[in-house]
Formats: C-alpha cells, sequence, structure tokens
C-alpha cells in the first residue's frame, strides 16, 4: 500500500488531506467527525479577537465551476473558540487559524492561543471579502506579511502556518517575506479573486456582500501555479490550498511542491467523505505508477 | 452527510396569491412546481435583505408559509401577487415515508407546515397541531381540504384541547396506536415527542431547526453536536436522534 503520510513543519500527518480553514470549522464534535472520516488534519475556522457575526447571507453560492463565498469571518471570538477547542484528543493535527485587523491586534489573539493545545497557529493575510482584514486591508503584500509574520511568530511556541493568496502579484516575493519573518510553512492559498455572481431574475449581485473569494474546481490551476512558484521561491514547506477535489488534483498540487493539500469546497461536492476519496484515489495513482511514499512526489514537477 | 443533494440551483418564481394564514402568518402561493421530498427546504433571497431557510410548504405549486417575527419575514408578509419570490433549493434530507401505514403527524407553531406536504403523500395520517392560542393557529383548512381532522390542542385553551401537543399523541398512541410519528417545531415539543415514542416503542423521524446560513453544509453554524442540519438533515431519523446529546440537553 502507497503511504501517502507526511511531515511539515515538524507535525506528522497520517494523511497529506488537511481541512482548510473556514469550511465546518467552529465546532469540536464536527471537526473530530471530520478525521474520523479521513482528514489527516484539520484548521479551525479564523478567529478573531471578538465574535463576529459575519455578511448576511447570501454568503455563498455555486456558480457553476465552483463557489464563491463571502462568510466575513463568522466566529465565536477567542475566548469561546479557545474553550471549544482546549482538550483536542485527536492524533489528527489540529491547526488554530486566526486573523487579526493589524499587528498589535495579531499579537494580542497569538499571545492567547497558548492557553490550548495545537499542533500549529495559521494567520490568514489573504481573505479577499472581508473590510479590515487580508487583502482588503493591504495585508497581503511582502512588508506587512513580513511584519505580521514576525509579530505573531514570537508570541507562539508551536510552528506557524501563513496562509497566502492567489490574487497577488509575485507571489515569490510575498512567500519569501513570510518565510524571512519566521513562517514555518507557508498555505498557498486562500480563495482567489474576488469575484462577482449577478442573478439575472431579479438583476443584483447574489451574495449579500456582492463580491466574495473564488473556490473549487475553476482555481486549480491557478492555484498549482501558485504552489509552483512559491516551491521555487523558498524553503520552508507549502500547503496547496485551492480547488482540490480529486485525487489527482491533490498530486498534481504535490508534484508542484506542496507537501500537504488543503480541502475546503470539495465537502460541498463530496461531503465529508471528500478526504477518504482523495486519499483512496492518491494511492490508487501512486500504486500503479510505482510510488511508495509521496514525498517521491514533492515538487518532481520542477525536475 | 450525503451528496445526492447538489443543489446549488436557483429559481424565480411568481407569486400567485397570499393566504392569510393568522394575523402575523402569511401562506406565499407560487405559479411554479418545485421538484422537491417533504421535509426539504428552501433559502430565501430578498435582494439586498438576506436569505433565509423556509420549510417547503408545497411543491406543486410551490409555497412557503411565513411567521412575522422580525425585518425578513415582515417582507415576506407583506408579499403580494406578482412579485417575485427566488429561492436555492430544495436542500437537504426530507422525510423518509416508504411503507409507513400509521403515521402520526405532530406540529407546533410554524412546525405544522412542511408536515402538511407530508400529509399530502400518506393515507390516512393522524395530524396533530399545537399553537399557543387560538388566533395563532395555521395551515388548518388545508389539512381539511385533504379530508383530515387535526386534533387541535392550545396552551391557553382557547381553541381545542388545553395544553400541549404531547397528551393529544399519548392519547392516539393508547387509542389507535401508530407505527410512526413524524414531528416538527420547537425543541422542548419535540424532546417531549421523543420521549413519548421511546417510552411507547414507536418509530419517529424529526426535524430540527437550527440557525443555518448557507444551507449547503459549509459554513457550519447550523451544527449540532457532530451533526451539520442543513446537510445531513434538516430531518433525523430515531437511531441517529438518540445519538445527538445536544438535542437531548437542549
Amino acid at each position: 500500500m502507497a503511504d501517502v503520510s507526511t511531515e511539515l513543519a515538524g507535525i506528522r500527518f497520517k494523511s497529506p488531506t488537511i481541512l482548510a480553514s473556514g469550511i465546518l470549522g467552529t465546532s469540536k464534535k464536527v471537526l473530530e467527525r471530520v478525521c474520523s472520516k479521513g482528514a489527516g488534519g484539520i484548521t479551525t475556522k479564523s478567529i478573531t479577537i471578538e465574535p463576529r457575526k459575519g455578511h448576511n447571507s447570501p454568503i455563498v453560492v455555486d456558480f457553476g465551476g465552483g463557489m464563491l463565498n463571502a462568510v466575513g469571518y463568522a466566529n465565536p471570538g477567542i475566548e469561546k473558540a479557545l474553550e471549544e477547542f482546549d482538550g483536542w484528543e485527536m492524533e489528527n493535527p489540529l491547526i488554530f487559524s486566526i486573523t487579526a485587523k493589524d499587528c498589535g491586534e495579531y499579537e494580542k489573539i497569538a499571545g492567547m492561543i497558548s492557553k490550548i493545545k495545537v499542533s500549529a497557529v495559521e494567520i490568514a493575510l489573504s481573505c479577499p471579502h472581508t473590510p479590515g482584514y487580508g487583502l482588503l486591508a493591504g495585508q497581503g503584500d511582502p512588508a506587512s506579511t513580513f511584519e505580521i509574520t514576525k509579530s505573531v511568530k514570537k508570541k507562539i511556541n508551536v510552528p506557524l502556518i501563513v496562509k497566502l493568496s492567489p490574487s497577488v502579484p509575485a507571489i515569490g516575493e510575498v512567500a519569501k517575506s513570510a518565510e524571512k519573518g519566521g513562517a514555518d510553512a507557508v498555505n498557498m492559498g486562500n480563495t482567489a479573486g474576488p469575484g462577482m455572481v449577478i442573478d439575472l431574475e431579479r438583476k443584483r449581485p447574489f451574495l449579500d456582500f456582492k463580491f466574495g473569494g473564488m473556490s473549487g474546481p475553476a482555481v486549480l490551476p491557478l492555484a498549482v501555479r501558485c504552489v509552483y512558484d512559491v516551491y521555487k521561491a523558498v524553503k520552508i514547506p507549502v500547503i496547496g490550498t485551492g480547488g482540490v477535489t480529486y485525487g489527482k488534483d491533490a498530486l498534481q498540487m504535490i508534484m508542484a511542491g506542496a507537501s500537504a493539500v488543503g480541502i475546503g469546497t470539495a465537502v460541498y461536492y463530496r461531503g465529508i467523505e471528500s478526504f477518504s476519496l482523495i486519499e483512496k484515489e492518491m494511492k490508487e495513482w501512486m500504486e500503479s505508477n510505482g510510488y511508495k511514499k509521496i514525498k517521491e512526489l514533492v515538487g518532481v514537477a520542477h525536475e | 452527510m450525503n451528496k445526492q443533494n447538489l443543489p446549488d440551483k436557483r429559481y424565480t418564481f411568481n407569486v400567485k396569491k397570499v393566504v392569510k394564514e393568522n394575523f402575523k402568518t402569511s401562506t406565499i402561493i407560487t405559479d411554479g412546481k418545485l421538484e422537491s421530498k417533504p421535509g426539504q427546504f428552501v433559502m430565501v433571497w430578498i435582494p439586498g435583505i438576506n436569505q433565509k431557510p423556509y420549510s417547503i410548504g408545497d411543491n406543486e405549486p410551490f409555497s412557503i408559509t411565513a411567521v412575522e417575527f422580525g425585518p425578513f419575514s415582515s417582507l415576506l408578509n407583506q408579499m403580494k401577487k406578482g412579485d417575485k419570490l427566488t429561492v436555492t433549493g430544495p436542500l437537504g434530507r426530507g422525510f423518509d415515508y416508504k411503507e409507513v401505514k400509521k403515521p402520526v403527524l405532530v406540529g407546533g407553531g410554524c412546525g405544522i407546515v412542511p408536515l402538511y406536504f407530508l400529509a399530502k403523500k400518506l393515507k390516512n395520517p393522524a395530524v396533530i397541531m399545537g399553537s399557543k392560542t387560538k388566533n395563532e393557529i395555521m395551515c388548518r383548512a388545508r389539512f381539511e381540504r385533504l379530508g383530515i381532522k387535526p386534533v387541535i390542542t392550545t396552551d391557553d385553551g382557547s381553541e381545542g384541547t388545553r395544553g400541549f401537543v404531547t397528551a393529544a399523541l399519548e392519547n392516539i398512541l393508547e387509542k389507535k396506536g401508530a407505527d410512526i410519528v413524524y414531528s416538527c417545531g420547537p425543541a422542548p415539543m419535540m424532546r417531549a415527542v421523543a420521549k413519548i415514542c421511546d417510552k411507547s416503542g414507536v418509530d419517529y423521524q424529526l426535524s430540527l431547526e437550527t440557525h443555518m446560513k448557507c444551507g449547503i453544509g459549509i459554513c457550519g453554524s447550523c451544527t449540532l453536536g457532530d451533526k451539520v442540519v442543513c446537510r445531513d438533515g434538516p430531518v433525523f431519523p430515531k437511531n441517529e436522534i438518540k445519538k445527538i446529546k445536544e438535542f437531548w440537553t437542549g
């Protein structure tokens, strides 16, 4: 049987499929279920200092080639989230995702996480649809990425993953800034865009926030190219996120240079079973092509 | 989670008729048909305002029923003939009613709405509808048109039997028996219904309500225990209900 276990910044994953932040991620019991259904690891929804209601619905829409979402960081706030995720007992790594408006706020929230046991902290510098955060606050450029990464890094005692946007120019430079700031891994990446869907009958943008981040099959080639660029630019490991729905998609990410893959929108298409299905499909391909370990495939597209 | 519903299908209907159910409730009847199963729901979109989940009241013509308790439901209650109603759906898992012989339907408040759609598919179901008071009763005439005479209970005794649906349910189970109870309504009511069924050894399916935002099993706002209510449910069978601790503790 092909071995799909992987290692990233010193963290072991039995499967390279990691639940991406934002999907189902505010309930410990649901995340435990996701793990029991085959996810190698899970990422919480991005948590802010204060609770956030997020945008009004519609927050998500299927546009045919994928999904467009503008959830707006709906989350229970750091205090409730720490209570919820305290005492994580699964062996599948728990990645705690946070987001904040500036370095000061990032430091504050990062400093609170050490109260509970998590495998890594992820910072999302790349949300395309929430005013005051991510791309809409200019956090995606190289200088801000460096500053925020540095601020968070000194406040935590577990590996730091920096999640980047596929919709910025010179993504390699941004990844380098994250590495220089002390990131232990890069998650490439967030949703793309933003994009817009207009309802013909009502002649209005469908999402309440009007625009949102694109995910799903339509963004896979964009995400694979970004992973390829980032792998070339930095030495730290890369998580490839964006449009992975089938095992063959995950393998493209791995060949581009990812050590693990983020899974999000696939949950919409294939249910929570996505994780075990993708893993199975990867193993089948590896076996019929004579590969025993994922590691043999990481970055082979560069050779 | 099941994947049979990859639903993101959006339909805009024309409103054909609005029926006033009571002083704060309207049924919006459209000019179209929505292929769907009883117990499934739609996300109703009012552009620029919000999008909220509503039980499917009927599939042909497609209708929903809205009780006014906030700005969104108030707008639905102001709808009139010729307006547009845009919905995404059908969503979620509905009731399973294959080979059912003696069903009892128990609805509390607007929980009666999806049970009417279910009643249309069943032979001679017994129906219990509970309301706080006489002027909050809804959908009664619809059941009567199907030849069903619902047992009415009101908390204050202003109509039908005074008290909760539970006494009426115990009465029916004792006198006529049932092979399954379908229920939709406030959580405390459904807990009581489930307990009575458990005691009598009767099967049941409940339609649960939690705060849904996306309706397609992604955002995680409607979780109950390890269930994603909008996609795993909203209808859950007895064996699954038993395992949802959060349902029983409220």
